[in-house]
């Protein structure tokens, strides 16, 4: 569509240092918690003590009375409707008197002090009376018969419950000579961003409310800021500050609600920083799932039939909870063609913690149950698990559940042959020893938003770009910049395009004051969006600078070629202008130097376009200890044209450590709707002491035809396709069913255990 | 976080009576990784802080012939370091440099990991395979007591209220005695142990075990000693099968919880599992060691 495939661009497909890295690596980057306003206030949240309960009254006067404090706002003093949410504005910003609390993270009311020190004490002296309910934590109980309703009306406390349907599934299973099923339980996980919730605001003397705080999507805020306390869109002006991570978990409006009230309320600056024991309770975790999964294949491997249940914790408020469902239903087929499937999903409102979006989207716990039933039904066959999987591959052309978009190559057996050349032969142990080693693999299809059609309506993801008279460039981008490198891929393709130098351009990103709307920052779609929306406003620029051009070189527009700061033409290299001097003129006549791209994909419905995605694991167990080592981790994507390489492997290696987590040690613990691992000395990440030995991340670029320069987008693909690759190779070095996640080495040595008793 | 009054005294005689003078309103605050993170999350409360960072005869590392002195307020980083710990007690150095992560290990001390009395505490299991001896000072005098017996639950230990941990005493490993310590976390870093054991053994010329210590860590209201095992290997001269029989007897006495980071029956599968992979790597490590 646009753009040349696969050029090899001064900056595009370079290995481009970040743009904002001098300012991360000296600690001078600004984030939310760094903002200070004059007269700047402090922001607490009264949580709610309990996953359920009636609040029967609220008593803030002593709190009030206190030294310092400023104001406490209760949900009587909110004027608007006190609600807010993604689609559905079920979420109550606070719980009044006589309104029950649906989860621990439920805001009772809010206090605005001088001090950090006299809002904690404010926070100490509300006096709350509550009716403690029971709540209900388990998605069984909750859709059972007689079950209260969390939400009025909530038939069975069902929160959405996708059906895809492809083939004829009867049929698939009859023309099966070989069925396995098994079923699968991933974990809540929780996104450990480094910078909690925060963000400041304040209003101006004109009266427009300023927001600066830590978020994924700008646009989504001022929305529920504006239903939730009734403001006009008009008058709130919303500034994504550059964020410490995200990961999904800031991608539903977090404190900027509750900051706005308290702004409007108390009528001074207030800054929120939450602390790290309430940001995990606050924001949506990834769902933990029951995965019910039956496979059914011919003897020599071809897969006829697949059918699958998942039964999902959806928490109190709906959220992001249909589109992930959504979402895990469909990639438990992956890169297959299946001729027949039935997939079904429940997510089942609970008191829990709330579930949301995180990093894969509800893929990875897909993938963990996809993975491990292959490696299951390998087994059965006695057949090599990577030779299942290939006979499997889905086939260019091939009729799926999921078809593949814009004819992107389907390119699994390329990946296959990388990965197996980066893999080499499988390590050796002594059998003395009494270590196994093993080797896992996963092939995904992670997919990425082209569309984002309901959000945006018709006009699509926009940009801005505006270059000045001294051939400097800004481009206005409304994706917020949250580590990934947004800001850098860019400023790569504005100064490939307009042919500066890339410390000539700059970026701005994240506002609704300055920047077309460009949707949520998620489902790795930047680069794609926001990459075709800059190419085609930078050719307005270009068009503009050239068309000027060709009139003081008195050539042809079409002999000229825009480089180096230099406008030249293509066969008389003395024919030259620098782009300063153009741009000066282009300025001084008044023509336009700032345009708008508008990026719309060719069809009007909300849709993924496809990657591919390899990983593969060798580890080695310790059949005494249980203990496992990776030895091993290698993950090659193809998302087409990589803008940025450095970046590219960025993304692989963080999104395979998150999955390393995912697989062996994080553990969210709820137990009657508390959390009791609410720090990270409880809920344990990956350190870098557990980086695997050897880890490998590598690229396949397969151009894709509609992306820039042949771009797809890239983000959240290892998380997907690495916890399997873990789980399969270790399942397959001690010859156990592996079913739960994070799994332990107490879990092997009971596997082996169990293995042993069942031979005697 | 509740305010607290910060004091630094400046010898070790008025640390003693300004502590008793604060009666159980008064804490000590050494490196602070542990005491801090309690006030903040309101779990300890205290009116005062008595600050022992510099006091010297609280610090370092002496050796004093058959046996070590270290200062209460000595750091983990500086134990795990020592020449002369890595010498002479060597999986004390090793349980040390396996505690917390760098900068925990920069900051808590010796002390601070003896009196908190977490059963999971990494230093306390050699300190009481060894039979270190704990010397405390008060305005009545000094007193000696042994870890082991001082060790009464999770948080809970013999220490009188005007009592203050001024050292340890640590005995040296004889000549030919073999030690290890291993602990068994979730990940390489920064983690509790869900099970930890130290060990050391002392075979004769032909092989048959003299003595032998084992203590478990995080699998009963303190660490304990697996006495029946010790018992049972003396005088026997290890194979795999004493070995395994080994391992078996020490997970019946352990008496583990079940928690957040592991469950009563994943600890006694794990604490079976790794005292027989220390035995094992006891039989067959080097003296040097």
């Amino acid at each position: 569509m646009i753009g040349d495939f696969v050029v090899k661009g001064k900056y595009v497909g370079a290995e481009v240092d970040r743009v904002d890295a001098i300012g991360k690596v000296t600690g001078e980057t600004k984030y939310a918690d760094d903002l200070r306003l004059p007269n700047m206030h402090y922001g607490k949240i009264l949580f709610s003590p309990y996953p359920r309960a009636r609040v029967l009254h609220i008593d803030t006067r002593s709190a009030e009375a206190l030294h310092g404090v400023r104001k406490i706002i209760t949900a009587k003093d909110i004027s608007g409707n006190n609600l807010y949410g993604y689609e559905i504005h079920h979420h109550p910003l606070l719980v009044g008197e006589g309104q029950e609390t649906r989860f621990v993270g439920d805001s009772i009311a809010l206090v605005v002090a001088e001090t950090p020190e006299a809002a904690d004490q404010a926070l100490e002296n509300i006096e709350v009376d509550y009716e403690v309910l029971t709540p209900l934590t388990s998605p069984r109980e909750a859709k059972a018969e007689g079950a209260y309703q969390i939400h009025p009306g909530s038939q069975g406390n069902i929160c959405c419950r996708p059906e895809l349907i492809h083939g004829d599934i009867a049929a698939g299973f009859k023309n099966s000579e070989v069925i396995v099923e098994h079923t699968y339980f991933t974990s809540r996980q929780e996104q450990a961003f480094l910078e909690t919730e925060s963000g400041v605001a304040y209003v101006d003397d004109s009266g427009m409310l300023h927001i600066f705080s830590s978020l994924q999507d700008p646009y989504d805020v001022l929305e529920d800021v504006c239903y939730a306390l009734g403001i006009p869109k008009s008058r709130i002006h919303v500034k994504g500050t550059i964020v410490g991570g995200a990961f999904g978990g800031k991608l539903i409006t977090t404190i900027e609600v509750h900051l706005a009230a308290m702004v409007y309320l108390a009528r001074v600056p207030v800054k929120i920083v939450l602390d790290r024991e309430e940001s995990f309770i606050f924001h949506p975790k990834r769902h933990p799932d029951e995965i019910h999964v039956k496979v059914g294949s011919t003897r020599d491997g071809k897969i006829q039939a697949l059918e699958a249940e998942v039964l999902s914790d959806a928490g109190p408020y709906s959220g992001r909870t249909p589109e992930v469902l959504g979402l895990t239903v469909s990639a438990l087929v992956g890169p297959y063609g299946i001729p027949s499937v039935h997939l079904t999903g429940q997510a089942i409102y609970t008191n829990n913690l709330d579930s949301g979006a995180m990093r894969g989207f509800g893929a990875p716990q897909a993938a963990v149950a996809r993975e491990s039933i292959l490696d299951k039904l390998a087994g059965t066959l006695e057949m090599d698990p990577l030779e299942l999987r290939q006979k499997n591959f889905l086939k260019p052309g091939q009729e799926t559940l999921s078809p593949v978009l814009g004819d992107s190559p389907v390119s699994l057996e390329l990946l296959k042959d990388q990965i197996l050349e980066k893999m080499g032969p499988l390590p050796e142990v002594s059998p003395e020893q009494n270590k196994r080693v093993g080797r896992g693999f996963c092939f995904d299809m992670p997919v990425f938003d082209v569309s984002a059609i309901p959000v945006l309506g018709k006009s699509g993801v926009g940009i801005a770009v505006e270059i000045f008279s001294d051939a400097s460039a800004c481009v206005y981008a409304g994706g917020t910049e949250l580590g990934q490198g947004i800001t850098t891929v860019l400023a790569q393709i504005a100064a490939e395009e307009l042919g500066l130098p890339i410390n000539k351009v700059f970026v701005e990103m994240s506002d609704t004051w300055t920047c077309p709307r460009a949707g949520r920052t998620s489902a790795s779609r930047l680069t794609y969006v926001l990459g075709n929306a800059l190419l085609l406003a930078t050719e307005k620029i270009r068009n503009t600078l050239l068309s000027r051009a060709a009139k003081m070189l008195e050539v042809s527009k079409d002999e000229l070629i825009l480089e180096n700061g230099k406008i030249k033409a293509k066969g008389s290299p003395s024919k030259g202008v620098g782009l300063q001097e153009v741009a000066t003129v282009c300025s001084n006549e008044g023509l336009k130097l700032r345009e708008e791209g508008w990026f719309k994909y060719p069809e009007d419905r909300y849709m993924y376009g496809h990657t591919f995605m390899a990983s593969a694991a060798d580890v080695v167990v310790d059949l005494v200890t249980g203990e496992i080592k990776i030895l091993k981790l290698v993950n090659i994507h193809d998302s087409g044209k990589v803008i940025n390489p450095i970046l590219a492997k960025g993304q692989l290696y963080g999104g395979s450590l998150q999955a390393l987590g995912y697989a062996l040690t994080e553990n969210l613990i709820v137990e009657e709707g508390k959390l009791i691992t609410p720090s990270f000395s409880e809920y344990l990440i990956p350190t870098a002491m557990d980086i695997p030995e050897e880890f490998v991340a590598d690229a396949v670029e397969t151009p894709y035809p509609t992306g820039p320069y042949g771009a797809k987008g890239l983000a959240e693909h290892a998380l997907n396709s690495t916890t399997p690759a873990i789980l399969n190779a270790i399942s397959n070095a001690v010859d156990i069913d592996l079913t739960t996640i994070p799994v332990y080495p107490e879990h092997i040595l009971e596997a082996i255990r169990a293995k042993e008793t069942d031979h005697q | 976080m509740a305010a607290f009054d910060y004091v630094k005294p400046p010898s070790l005689e008025s640390l003693i009576n300004d502590y008793a003078q604060a009666k159980s309103e008064g804490a000590i605050l050494a490196g602070g990784t542990d005491l801090l993170v309690k006030i903040r999350s309101g779990l300890v409360s205290r009116r005062v802080l008595f600050d022992i960072n510099d006091l010297h005869e609280m610090k370092g590392i002496s050796d004093e012939g058959d046996s070590l002195r270290i200062g209460a307020a000595t750091r983990i980083c500086d134990v795990a370091d020592s020449n002369v710990v890595q010498s002479t007690v060597p999986f004390l150095s090793l349980a040390a440099s396996q505690l917390g992560s760098p900068q925990i290990r920069n900051r808590a001390t010796v002390g601070g990991n003896i009196v908190s009395a977490s059963p999971a505490a990494d230093t306390v299991l050699p300190l009481i395979a060894m039979g270190a001896r704990l010397r405390f000072g008060s305005q009545g005098g000094n007193r000696e007591v042994s870890i082991e017996k001082f060790m009464e639950g999770p948080g809970q230990t013999d220490i009188r209220e005007d009592e203050v941990l001024i050292g340890v005493v640590v005995p040296k490993l004889s000549n030919g005695c073999k030690s290890h310590f291993i602990k068994v976390g979730r990940r390489k870093a920064v983690a509790i142990s869900v099970v930890n054991i130290a060990g050391w053994i002392k075979t004769d010329r032909t092989g048959v075990i003299e003595d032998v210590r084992l203590v478990l860590g995080a699998v009963a209201p303190t660490a304990i000693r697996a006495g029946e095992t010790e018992t049972f290997l003396r005088g026997k001269r290890p194979n795999e099968v004493v070995l395994k029989e080994a391992a078996r007897i020490t997970a019946g006495q352990s008496s583990p919880i079940s928690d957040i980071r592991g469950t009563q029956k994943g600890r006694r599968l794990l604490v079976e599992a790794w005292t027989f992979r220390l035995l094992q790597i006891l039989m067959t490590q080097n003296e040097a060691n």
